[in-house]
């Protein structure tokens, strides 16, 4: 079991390096001669035009939200899903339950047009 | 007193190079196989499009990524003055970094880099890291185009992990194990046959899983964060270099992954016919040999929907999470509680054991009646959500009624 995750760990450290490796060795073999225009920002030719960093739309959040909601309602499931088998009739019934509640959520969330892209 | 486990140091160091030794190894093949797929998936597409594709450089191209990693290693890397420096940077690192870390538990074949016990509910959250990724590109590049591609890639992201994590439910229940291994190893009875995908219920949760992990995988039709005729490249605007080709690398291993997951949960992984028969050594070999069949013949199919499938609205994109993958992947959990109660239980249910006899796999009343039972259900399911989804005349805007869409 340690072993298990040591592996884990050591490959986290190698993940970590595998995107930096190619950066950097590209940062020391590639041309640099950078100029004014080559650095501004890319919009179509013209030079940009008012601030990008602003408030954004509120649908994105809504998302979000019932995305929060779902993970969560997904992360008590994954237990039942395993201990399942074990567990007979009442797990199935009370899973039933829960799945409805899941439902009338979603419903809910349909009926108030949180999902509509608008 | 301890109750540490003591390990020698000797033991240590062995532990430590082995796991080096299996980190390279899976590293390499990773980007191996990237590099594969990549001209695979160029040369399928070209010959969909009746064109050629890269087949100039080494024999029928396959050297093209070779030659693109020299030309991209050796490109000026610029980064606008506007931009986040230090986001701007760590957004390529952190989008590689999380998907390779997927790798730590995806098996090959019959091969296991490790067993780790919870190695489903690991990939999915070093995978989720992703969007994060995403949003530092699309945030840090301080480019319209960019943030708008960027958050419509978490918006995307988001909508669709729900259905990918849901659809995976279903394989837990029959499988009853979060390791890959148990549930590969699972997948092995009737001669190499049992995988998970021969029953309605697998069946439903694998389409749904192949479906999310388009969207998860940014494939086309669901391409929309950096989506190139409607917002430049997305998220990948302000990125060229390196820094682009570690971005290009990201989403190709993500596809790679997918693949094997895809293979290993739903496609038996490298179970197949002769496995078990083999032996350890070949058994091995011929599993990895299947394995691959298996997963890029899943690539292949993304491919081909690449080429067919013309790109969705971000509203139609959404609403195709949400009001259609969800319901059905809801419905399919609970149908697949209910194939596992017919199917195994014996004395948790006394109530089936009096009406189908015991449990056992060559019990086929019992198998019988649960594929009929969950078949039902599950269309009901699919055709409910295709009948509350169908668009009323209202909802049709002027523009559709003045193209003749209203059909």
């Amino acid at each position: 079991m340690l072993s298990t995750y040591a592996f884990i760990g050591i490959f986290t450290v190698a993940a970590i390096t595998f995107p930096l490796l190619p950066l950097i060795i590209s940062a020391i073999i590639r041309p640099n001669r950078p100029s004014e225009v080559k650095l501004s920002t890319y919009e179509c030719g013209l030079e940009a035009i008012g601030e990008i960093w602003v408030q954004f739309k509120v649908q994105y959040y809504l998302y979000a939200l019932a995305f929060v909601i779902f993970d969560i309602e997904t992360v008590f499931l994954y237990p039942w899903a395993v201990a399942y088998g074990q567990l007979g009739l009442f797990a199935l019934i009370e899973m039933g339950i829960f799945l409805m509640i899941l439902t009338v959520g979603l419903v809910y969330a349909w009926k108030k047009g949180a999902l509509e892209w608008i | 007193m301890t109750y540490w486990p003591v390990i020698a140091v000797d033991a240590w160091i062995g532990l430590v190079l082995v796991s080096i030794i299996k980190v390279t190894l899976i590293l390499v093949g990773g980007s191996l196989g990237m590099m594969f797929l990549t001209w695979y998936e160029r040369r399928a597409i070209a010959y969909m499009q009746d064109r050629r594709g890269p087949n100039r450089v080494g024999p029928q191209g396959l050297l093209q990524p070779v030659s693109e990693a020299i030309k991209t290693m050796t490109k000026e890397d610029i980064t606008p003055l506007d931009a986040d420096r230090v986001v701007h940077f760590l957004a390529p690192v952190v989008m590689l970094g999380a998907t390779v870390l997927a790798f730590a538990v995806i098996p090959w074949g019959n091969l296991f880099p490790s067993s780790l016990r919870v190695g489903v509910l690991f990939i999915f959250a070093v995978t989720g890291l992703h969007t994060v990724g995403m949003l530092m590109a699309g945030w840090g590049s301080n480019n319209k185009f960019a943030l708008l591609g960027g958050m419509r890639g978490v918006a995307q992201m988001v909508s669709y992990e729900i259905p990918l994590l849901m659809a995976l439910l279903p394989i837990i229940l029959l499988s009853g194990s979060l390791s890959l291994t148990d549930i590969v190893t699972r997948q092995g009875d009737w001669y190499g046959f049992g995988w998970y995908v021969f029953s309605p219920v697998g069946l439903t949760a694998f389409i749904t899983f192949f479906i999310a992990a388009l969207a998860e995988g940014e494939r086309t039709p669901f391409d929309i964060p950096e989506a190139d005729s409607e917002i430049v490249a997305g998220y990948l605007t302000e990125y060229g270099g390196m820094k682009f080709a570690v971005f290009y690398l990201s989403n190709y291993m993500t596809n790679l992954a997918l693949c094997f997951i895809m293979a290993s949960l739903f496609l038996g992984g490298g179970n197949g016919p002769g496995v078990t028969a083999l032996g350890t050594v070949l058994g091995g070999l011929l599993s990895l040999v299947y394995f691959f069949i298996k997963a890029l013949a899943l690539f292949f199919l993304m491919v081909l929907i690449r080429g067919t499938v013309p790109r969705l609205r971000v509203d139609q994109l959404m609403g195709f999470a949400w009001k259609f993958l969800l319901p059905i992947v809801l419905v399919n959990v609970f149908s697949t509680a209910i194939w596992v109660a017919i199917t195994r239980w014996g004395p948790q249910a006394q109530i089936f054991t009096d009406w189908f006899g015991e449990p056992a796999s060559d019990n086929y009343l019992r198998y019988g009646v649960a594929i009929v039972v969950t078949l039902i259900i599950n269309l009901l399911a699919v055709y409910a959500v295709m009948r509350i989804n169908r668009r009323q005349p209202s909802d049709l805007t002027e523009e559709e009624i003045a193209l003749g869409l209203a059909g």
